[in-house]
């Protein structure tokens, strides 16, 4: 595939934002080296779980590795817990961290500036204000939607179809519009194939939205259009939640993939259902983000950038690494596309860079993850996991014994939530 | 009051005052490997910021050792903690309890109650100071609480009198106790920062 000047503009203006220009032959559109490297220097790209983790805990074991940290907003949004603004229960605000911690704390050099190019043949990442060359790269720039799979929804205006799977605007987009719905009225929100990020997630949602419509919007509805056969995570726990509390307020359809999308009468279309709603929560299937894809980091006909599950070190390019929720899952192991595995893979990458510029042998990878999800507002389940790397599928794989599923949902699970979500964040940006 | 005291004591005479030490050297590498992941729940070294997770950076190594290998024989109930436990063999769980002993103690910044610590006071005295130090400093029979959360110190006394946890010395030591002075006391070791 050739990527041509024009079309790399046009995608930067209508796309994810953060594109590059891989190894390709591309202008780069700034030439200057903006940071002279004069020692041992790791690129961090993507200011998220994975990314974040990963600069902080290699300038915890190593203060003489420069690390740089290149992210596009300002503030980091964290997408765990966002589901409780959508439902009311924290605001914005709560859910933001700055990343003076990892500067001020850690000396981590923050680059608030947007990705145009990776050429990983030159070592080289090229920002709007320049170059910025690395001795290993660190890619952790989360998901894109395929937003072009649902016909007519590329076209449709901002607002209409709001996913809010990137917690942001979108996220307040959604919660202002469920605000503004009269009573009685009908929201749907659609279910992607996996994998996508957080596969708990959409059912949280559905239980925070059901919970505000039951208090605030008598008779409404949320009419749900999941393309998988059932709810992908804690199933029986959201079951019985929505048993309990939410009758004739869900309307849960499995096997009802969205295809198509009509902005003009916001209805949403499977191949043999449609639903016409006030609000529509539209969440698309997913790839890695386009950034991977421009690095020449995924190959033809993936979705995903395959890695080393001992350390994350990308299968197609040298000297870089891949964690997050861009990583190939079939190639990592058994782990979901959640916020803890992605801050547990930056904590195996870190060690194993940390070693590798230091000409250690690398460490063998353990990982755990717990996911809390919320199925109202006062209570919480979750789901548990320790990893280990398995030696003959040369994968991560749960310890035989140690996976689990909260036996109920309890309001002291929700509180561990809340706690589980602010020590993670310390644990990123502190 | 008194009673309560010598209970505790005899009990703790009849336990042998045994905890269970650890098994052999365990290496700092180790340890570190795998306790990173400890972190996205305890936060970083284990200094936990919130409410219900116990901090366990700086707590006693015998003291975590302990603990997680009663999550795995059910002498504590709590799930997440079964499960994550599971996870671990005798070697790990003593490498994990090692380097997380090695951190330091950072205590909790969050909210309690004066009046409750107050009240909790002298109960708390009396009573729990005997294992776990002066003020609930820690000692070599029981863990630090003082500088813990007041939330969590609260639910996890209240386990010992539910059955939701099982230790020879602390149910019996809370056995006889009101839960609403369990939580006061909670409060007061809380204030102990």
């Amino acid at each position: 595939m050739t990527i041509t000047r024009r079309r790399f503009l046009h995608t930067s203006a209508v796309g994810a934002g953060a594109i590059a220009a891989s190894t390709l032959p591309l202008p780069a559109l700034a030439q200057g080296e903006i940071m002279p490297k004069t020692g041992k220097r790791v690129v961090v790209i993507g200011g998220g779980w994975g990314g974040n983790t990963a600069a902080k805990y290699i300038r915890m074991q190593d203060p003489g590795i420069e690390v740089v940290l290149i992210e596009r907003e300002g503030a980091f949004r964290s997408c765990p817990i966002s589901n409780w603004v959508i439902g009311g229960l924290k605001t914005m605000a709560d859910i933001t961290v700055g990343y003076d911690g990892l500067v001020n704390n850690h000396g981590i050099k923050l680059v608030t500036d947007t990705v145009t190019g990776i050429d990983t043949a030159a070592r080289t990442v090229t920002v709007s204000a320049g170059n910025i060359a690395y001795d290993r790269l660190i890619l952790s720039p989360g998901i894109t939607l395929r937003s072009g799979e649902i016909e007519g929804l590329a076209d449709a205006a901002p607002g209409i179809f709001p996913a809010a799977w990137k917690a942001g605007d979108e996220t307040v987009m959604l919660r202002s519009q469920l605000q503004a719905m009269p009573a009685g009225g009908t929201v749907a929100l659609s279910v992607p194939f996996g994998p996508y990020r957080c596969p708990p997630g959409p059912y949280e949602r559905i239980s925070l939205i059901a919970d505000y419509l039951k208090n605030n919007k008598p008779g409404s509805k949320i009419v749900v259009m999941d393309a998988n056969p059932k709810i992908v995570s804690k199933g029986a726990l959201f079951k019985a939640a929505w048993d309990d509390f939410y009758g004739g307020i869900i309307d849960y359809r499995p096997e009802n993939n969205v295809v198509r999308v009509d902005p003009s009468t916001r209805t949403l279309y499977s191949d043999f259902d449609e639903v016409t709603a006030d609000v529509a929560n539209v969440i698309p299937a997913q790839q890695a983000n386009t950034l991977a894809f421009q690095a020449g980091l995924v190959p033809d006909d993936r979705r995903w950038a395959p890695v080393n599950a001992w350390d994350f070190s990308s299968t197609v390019a040298e000297n870089v690494h891949v964690v997050g929720d861009s990583t190939d899952g079939t190639t990592v192991g058994k782990v979901p596309k959640s916020g803890y595995i992605a801050n547990s893979m930056g904590k195996v990458c870190a060690a194993a860079v940390v070693a590798l510029m230091n000409g250690r042998e690398t460490p063998r990878p353990s990982m755990a993850n717990t996911c809390y999800s919320l199925v109202s507002a006062d209570e919480g389940i979750s789901v548990s996991a320790v990893y280990d790397f398995n030696d003959e599928e040369s994968r991560i794989l749960p310890v035989k014994g140690a996976t689990g599923l909260s036996p109920e949902r309890t309001p002291l699970i929700k509180q561990n939530a809340d706690d589980w979500a602010r020590s993670i964040w310390s644990d990123m940006l502190g | 009051m008194r009673e309560q005291k010598h209970k505790v004591l005899s009990a703790a005479a009849s336990a042998g005052l045994a905890l269970v030490m650890l098994a052999g050297p365990a290496s700092a590498d180790e340890g570190f490997r795998l306790t990173q992941t400890c972190a996205g729940c305890h936060g970083t070294s284990g200094a936990s910021p919130g409410d219900t997770i116990p901090i366990i950076g700086g707590q006693s190594a015998e003291y975590l050792a302990e603990a997680l290998r009663d999550y795995q024989s059910g002498d504590r109930g709590y799930y997440v903690m079964k499960i994550i436990a599971a996870g671990y063999d005798d070697d790990q769980i003593d490498a994990i309890a090692t380097w997380l002993s090695e951190q330091d103690w950072v205590s909790s910044d969050t909210a309690y109650d004066a009046g409750l610590a107050a009240a909790g006071a002298t109960i708390a005295q009396e009573v729990c100071d005997a294992c776990h130090g002066r003020g609930g400093v820690g000692s070599d029979n029981g863990p630090r609480m003082a500088g813990q959360a007041a939330a969590y110190l609260a639910n996890s006394g209240l386990a010992y009198k539910t059955g939701e946890r099982n230790h020879p010395i602390a149910s019996v030591a809370v056995g006889d106790i009101d839960d609403a002075d369990i939580v006061a006391a909670a409060h007061y070791y809380a204030s102990q920062r």
